[in-house]
Parts: structure tokens; sequence; C-alpha cells
């Protein structure tokens, strides 16, 4: 998907480079709720720059170590997002028209270390992990679910894939934590039953400040509910509070969540208080009879998240045509 | 040429060629080129699919020379699949999922209501005297004519009130002239008591306090107190909205059987996140009857749900029906997106594998397996797109969706595990569609190749996705775009066909203080889905549903 060029070489032609990239490659860092820090600044780390070519979907992105310059080529159609990383590393976030094209990249040599499609990721305070929404296409012809997933920055790319998933796989990235069930496997979140789709409903997700746990909203036919994941060193467990009408509409007349459709943004995770952790999260309904409101949860509130399944597809044999 | 099959073959014994020799054909003709096998025994084995699914034997003997003749060996499995050699040819025209429900046709809201038991009107009596009367509240005025052909005419001023439901105590006082043509003195602070028995129709009780130059008092002299008088008016008064557009923006209200009061125009809803409804009044002033157009306010409307638009006028409030609501979404940064086109990327520089026949796309012939793939060509950052975009236009096969769009068919062996490089070729007349199954348009009436004719209504991607569970977006919605001068955008009204999902974000103070973002499907060619460069633009976007 993406390829990497490191030139060691030719420093008066790479210093020409980087004037044409320092006249055509500033990076916007337009989203830096990818970095953790949303409504923030963050500033594009030293000496790395990108031009992007919108109408071919290339991005070349340029990081000068040394006296060499190295240039990675990206399937985007513009950088949106660098991120630094501990250990040397960056997250360099691509726009596609799609998803993202999230690369993990060296800055000490310049290698790609990773690179995938993925969802709105956001790295976590302490910028062990990142969470994302699993790839799929923008326009599709079957059902398809999300699928919430985590990455560990501090380990590559096999240590961030299944056994038996090649490390080219490039949408396939990450552990599923939600839904309970779903084991990142080829194409699972896709092709799916029509009561098994999860819908992204928070504007993106929340870490708390500890980096140990991470909320976000989630609608499953209709459902709302709040999600909260606990991280625990390697373990996470999943939970889900299923939000009342009274709790988003503010009228607990109302029969269910499936009439509306409610938005949860910027849920505030608090710090973990002995077993407890409060969430604050505000709820803003597009139903018309509904108010603003919002609704504090503690621990108790949510549920371990259950577990969902459904049959891996089953498809017909795969016919080659006889070459001609 | 003939469709026979024909043999020659060369005899070990003689080192002799046979000359052709005619086998015919099975089955009603071969739908398989026959395939032969010579045995360890020098027997030799022809196999051939007929055109009936069956599959046909016929054999030579080596030690007789003799064909057995075709022998038909039935089908297996329903049906034997014939697996053409050969290079690519046309995909197969076949029907993709069935489209979404069509779109809604904007509403027009009418209504009408008529308050008989409003005195309002113009009304006559058995005397011809006309009392010209308008209600305001349980206040009465007007006036009214005593005609005398010999005294002349005499007009008094009334004042009364409201004393119950459709009953009305009335003074006339001040008359002119004083003095009538006969020289009388013409009487003031007549009284009586007027109760409405029917829509144009009230009986009048004079009521004093003396008789003689009244209207009330019938003819003119009357009979004194007590005397009755039947009333009838022409109509009672009549508020009727005829069309409320929310697209052309015009409240059309007619006025009939009342006088000149005033009317008062409000547009109900309740706006997103409150929970109370309310009315914005959009007119309030005296009219008399007529006909009077008013306008919705479009673009100093906040976002909500708009339910109703009411008239009241002399007592009579019309509402419109249940079936006129709107909800404006706000203002609203509409991007562009497009159908990457393989031809704008470049030349073919890898090789990809993409599904002939599949679920939506079978053979008609029923020849084809399921799942039958070819490796093909393809230019590397197109399939970049396509994988990503879900849908693209390639050189040789039309319209292709990526195996994650469709995902009918396994990974086949050899391409790249995350399908990657998989895609299935889609019936060109299916075109290019979106989540709604429709084949999507950008309302330009242009032809382009796997848009059909651009038909209006252009398509639009929204968030949530309008093929789903949400209450906000649904396939049938249409969205009216009007610019901040208050105009109707001259491109046309969109329809909710497909999903966004970025458009949960992309909006506010970056994109013009926007209040919401919808994708505009533009189908101009391009490399990439956003080969578009420029927005539609920031419009006021109402969804009509």
């Amino acid at each position: 998907m993406n390829h990497v060029f490191l030139s060691s070489r030719l420093k008066a032609a790479a210093f020409t480079f980087c004037l044409t990239f320092s006249a055509f490659g500033q990076i916007v860092q337009k989203r830096p709720e990818i970095c953790g820090s949303p409504g923030g600044v963050v500033p594009v780390p030293p000496a790395i720059t990108a031009i992007s070519d919108r109408s071919q979907g290339i991005s070349q992105l340029s990081l000068k170590i040394g006296d060499s310059v190295a240039s990675l080529q990206l399937s985007a159609i513009a950088i949106e997002q660098v991120c630094p990383l501990p250990q040397g590393k960056l997250l360099v976030v691509g726009e596609t028209g799609g998803a993202d094209n999230v690369n993990i990249v060296s800055q000490t040599t310049g290698a790609l270390l990773d690179s995938f499609y993925a969802w709105d990721p956001v790295i976590s305070p302490d910028q062990h992990w990142l969470i994302m929404r699993k790839f799929y296409p923008v326009h599709m012809d079957v059902p398809y679910t999300e699928e919430y997933l985590l990455y560990d920055l501090t380990k590559d790319k096999a240590g961030n894939r299944l056994s038996g998933v090649s490390l080219d796989d490039s949408e396939e990235v990450g552990r599923t934590v939600y839904p309970v069930g779903l084991e990142n496997t080829v194409g699972d979140n896709t092709n799916v039953p029509e009561d098994k789709t999860h819908r992204f409903y928070s504007d993106s997700f929340y870490w708390a400040p500890d980096s140990k746990a991470v909320v976000f909203a989630d609608n499953l036919q209709g459902t709302l509910s709040i999600v909260l994941v606990t991280v625990n060193g390697n373990e996470t467990k999943t939970y889900v509070h299923p939000v009342t009408m009274a709790e988003g509409c503010g009228d607990p007349s109302k029969p269910n969540t499936s009439t509306y459709d409610i938005q949860v943004s910027h849920p505030e995770a608090g710090a973990q208080q002995g077993t407890d952790r409060e969430i604050r999260i505000p709820i803003r309904a597009s139903a018309p009879v509904c108010k603003v409101t919002g609704v504090i949860l503690h621990s108790e509130d949510f549920q371990p998240a259950k577990v969902e399944s459904y049959p891996p597809h089953q498809f017909p044999p795969s016919v080659r045509a006889p070459e001609p | 040429v003939d469709g026979n099959l024909y043999l020659n073959w060369l005899s070990w014994a003689t080192l002799q060629w046979s000359g052709w020799v005619s086998l015919g054909n099975a089955g009603g003709g071969f739908a398989t080129t026959p395939s032969m096998v010579i045995q360890q025994n020098g027997n030799t084995v022809i196999t051939a699919v007929g055109a009936d699914g069956n599959l046909y034997l016929n054999w030579l003997s080596s030690t007789t020379s003799q064909l057995s003749g075709w022998e038909n060996l039935d089908s297996a499995g329903g049906g034997l699949v014939v697996v053409p050699a050969g290079g690519a040819t046309s995909p197969i025209s076949q029907p993709a999922p069935t489209p979404d429900p069509p779109p809604t046709q904007p509403v027009v809201g009418s209504g009408s209501a008529t308050d008989c038991n409003n005195i309002s009107g113009t009304w006559t009596d058995n005397y011809s005297d006309t009392f010209s009367l308008t209600q305001s509240g349980n206040s009465v005025s007007g006036s009214t004519t005593n005609s005398n052909p010999i005294c002349g005419d005499v007009t008094w001023t009334i004042t009364g009130q409201v004393t119950g439901s459709g009953t009305f105590s009335l003074t006339e006082f001040n008359p002119m002239p004083a003095v009538d043509a006969c020289g009388h003195t013409v009487q003031s602070g007549q009284t009586a008591t007027v109760t409405i028995t029917g829509c144009t129709t009230a009986q009048e009780t004079y009521t004093g306090p003396s008789p003689g130059g009244s209207s009330f008092a019938g003819g003119g002299s009357g009979s004194g107190g007590g005397s009755t008088e039947a009333w009838t008016r022409l109509a009672p008064p009549t508020v009727q909205i005829t069309a409320a557009d929310i697209v052309s923006d015009s409240i059309n209200i007619t006025l009939t059987g009342g006088g000149i009061d005033t009317l008062t125009v409000t547009l109900n809803g309740t706006t997103n996140g409150v929970i109370n409804p309310f009315s914005i009044t959009l007119a309030q002033e005296s009219q008399g009857p007529g006909t009077h157009t008013y306008h919705f306010g479009r673009t100093s409307l906040q976002p909500g749900e708009y339910t109703s638009v009411t008239a009241t006028w002399n007592g009579a409030t019309a509402s419109t029906g249940s079936n006129f609501h709107f909800n404006l979404i706000g203002y609203t940064r509409f991007s562009q997106y497009n159908t990457p086109y393989e031809n704008k990327c470049g030349p073919a520089n890898a090789f990809a594998y993409i599904y002939r026949t599949y679920k939506y796309n079978p053979d008609p012939t029923g020849k084809l397996p399921m799942c039958y793939w070819e490796s093909a060509p393809l230019n590397s950052q197109f399939m970049n797109q396509v994988t990503t975009n879900g849908t693209g236009i390639s050189s040789q096969y039309g319209p292709l969706k990526s195996w994650g769009a469709i995902q009918m068919c396994g990974i086949p062996k050899g391409a790249k595990v995350d399908g990657t490089n998989t895609y299935f070729a889609i019936a060109p007349n299916v075109g290019v569609t979106g989540t709604c199954n429709g084949k999507l348009s950008d309302g330009s009436g242009s032809t382009a190749g796997y848009n059909g004719s651009n038909p209006q209504s252009g398509s639009i991607a929204t968030n949530p996705d309008p093929h789903g569970p949400s209450a906000t977006w649904a396939c049938s919605d249409m969205v009216l775009l009007i610019n901040s001068s208050g105009q109707n955008d001259s491109r046309g009204l969109r329809w909710a066909q497909d999903l966004c999902p970025v458009c949960s974000s992309g909006f506010g103070s970056s994109y013009g203080n926007t209040d919401a973002h919808i994708d505009t499907y533009n189908s101009g060619a391009g490399c990439t889905s956003k080969s578009i460069g420029n927005d539609f633009g920031n419009f006021y976007a109402i969804r009509l549903r």
C-alpha cells in the first residue's frame, strides 16, 4: 500500500526537495483529537513535511534524518495529522476520501513500521493505545457493523495482529474490544446480519486521563448505549449502559430510543476512585420532543457487554477462469 | 462451423489416417469444447457437456476403430457448470438489490376554519337594514344602516359585547344624520340582543329603550321592545390556508366572510434539543377579506422540526394538516464526492482479482458458477481508491465494487488476504449505487456513463446512514437547499441516498460556522473520490419527509 524511499545521497537535491516541500508541504494538523488533544494544538514535529497530490490520492511524507531525507509515499490525498509517539515514532494519519490511512513511522530511520485503514483513531493520553473503528468502505451493498479495535502502540506489526493474520493485512489490525465476541477476522464487520449492525454514535472516542478507560456511544438497532472499555495492563473489559429515554431525552414517557437519534458529545471519563469511575455524558437528541440533557454514570451503572456472535460467512467455492 | 465434432485418427496398425469422421453433436449442441483422453489400453474417450447440461461420452476402440456413439451420462448436482476459456466478456446484466423507497414529494399544507359563533360579517334583516360587524375578542364594533326611501338613509355606530356563546348585546348610537330628511330627530342608544342560530342565521331581539328610529326595531320605526327579527349573512368568517409551501417559501391565506380583523400567522414546532413546543409569529396585522401571502423566514429559523402553520382571523383558526412538516437541519456544509475512475489514475500497473459472477450478478445462462473470478490488470492507485470508497469505474470492466463492499464470495487464492485487491464487477446497467441501492445522480441532467442521465433529484450522503435505524435520515428523505439570500439552490432538491461516514464532523467554525455536514454526489470523473475539489456550498438545509 505504501512505499518507503530512503536517500542518504544527493544532499543538494534533497535540500531543493525540502525547499519545494516547505512551499507546499505544510501539514495542517486539522485533527488534534487523534493525538489526544481535542481542540488543542499539536505542532508538527520538526523536519517533517508532506506534499500531496489530491488528484492521484498520493501523499509524500519527508523526514529529515541527519543529512538525509527519507520519503514515504502514502495512499492519502492529504496528510491530516501527525502525532509524536514515544520510542521515536510518529503516527501519521492521511485522508483517503473514506477511512483514515493510519501509518506508524520511525522518526529515526524513516521506516514505515505499520500501515492500515481505520476510522477515527484516537491515542490514549499515555500514548500507549490507539482506539479506532475497523475499516469498511464508504459505499456498501451489504450490511456492516462497527467493530471497535484497540491497537498497542508499544508493539510492532506482529504484536497487533492475531496469529494467522498476515503482516500485510491493512484492515484486521488490533484487537476487538466491542462488540464482544468478534475477533477481528477478515471481513467480520461486513455482510453481517441486520440485527447485529452497530453504529458509532459519539463524535469521537474519549479517554480517561489515566488512559485506563475509554468511553464512546454505540447504537445497536435503535438502542443507544454508552460503552466503557477498561484497560488494565494488557487486559481489557467492556461494559455497556443502555441509555434510557429519561436519560437521553429528558422524557421518560417516550417508549424507546429507536424513535430518535441521540448523539453523545464529549463524554468525560473521570479518574478511577477505588472501584468507581464517574462518567459525565452530555447528550443531545435530534428528536424535537427531547431537550438537551446529560447523565452522570458510575461503575455500577454499567453491565458487562454481552457476547455477540454470528456464523462465519459461508461462501460458494471460488472458481478461477481458465487462462485464455 | 456446423457445430459437429469431427475426428481424424492415425492407426498404429496401418499408419494411415482415417480421414475426418463426423461424430455429430450431443445434447442439442456442445456447451463446452469436447475433451479427449487416450486410455492405457489405447481407447480414445471423448467427453463434452451438451446444451442440455448433461455430460456425453463417445469412445473410439483401439482394436476395432469403431466409435461408440454419444452416450448420455446425465448430470449431477442439478446440472453441470460450464467454465469457458478465453478472455473477458462483458459483465452480465442482472438486478442489484432492490432500491429503497422513492423520494418523498414535498407536502403543501392546507387547512380551513370557520367560526360560526363569531358575529363578524355583514348581516341583513327582513327590512334590508344592514349590519357590518366585527368581533374582536369579546368586543363587537361596526355600523348599521337603515334604508328609508322617504326619509333617507341613516347610519349608526354599533358597539357591543359577547354575553355567551353566540350571543351578543349591541347598542347603536351616533346616528348620521342626526335629523333625517323628514325632519325627525333620529334616536340614539337603542339596544338589542343577537343570538346566532347558524353559520348564516341569527335572531335579533330589540330591547329598547324606545321605539322608532332604529335598525334594531325593524323597518326603521320598530314596534317597541321585545320585537324580533331574523338576520342572515352571506358567509361566516372563514380563514383558509390555501397553500403552505416551504419549497416556494409561501403561505397563501384567503379570508372570507368577516370584517377587518387582526390576522395572525404562526409557525409551530419544536427546536432540536428543546422539549417544549413553540410558535413563531410570522405575521400579525389587520386584514380584511381577500388573499394574502406571507413567508416562512427560512434563513432565520432555528434548527428543529416544524409541524404546522396556523392562521387566526375573526375568531377562526386554521391549521395545516398533520402531513405538513419539515425539519430545518441547519446551516449545512455540502461537500462533494465522486466515483473514482481508473482512466484518471493512470495505466494498469498491478493485478487484481475480479469476480465476474456472484449473488447479485449471476450468469443468466446458469452456466458460469457463482464466485467465478479472473485476474486482470488494474491501476494500483485506482485499486486503493476502490478499496476505501467501495466503488470505482475500471477501464476494462466498468463499475467495480470492493470485496468489502459486497463480500459475497471468499478471497481468491493468491489474492491479498485482506481483500484489498479483490473486486466485484457490477453490471453496467446497475451503475454506481449508494447504500440505498439506487443509482447515484448529481441532478445535473447531463449524461454520465454509469449515472444514467443524472436526473433530479441529485444524491446526497448523510450521517447517520439513511439505510439503517436512523431517525434523522431515511432513504426517502429529500433536502431543500437555501442560500444565505433566502433563495432556493437553482440545482434543485437533493435526495438522501448514501452514507457519509465522515459527516459527523467536518463542519463548524472552520467551515463557515455550519451546523451540519452533508456530502453531495458529483458524477465528474477523477482518480480519487475527492477529485471535485470545491464544496457544493453552504446552505440552509431543510429535510422534507
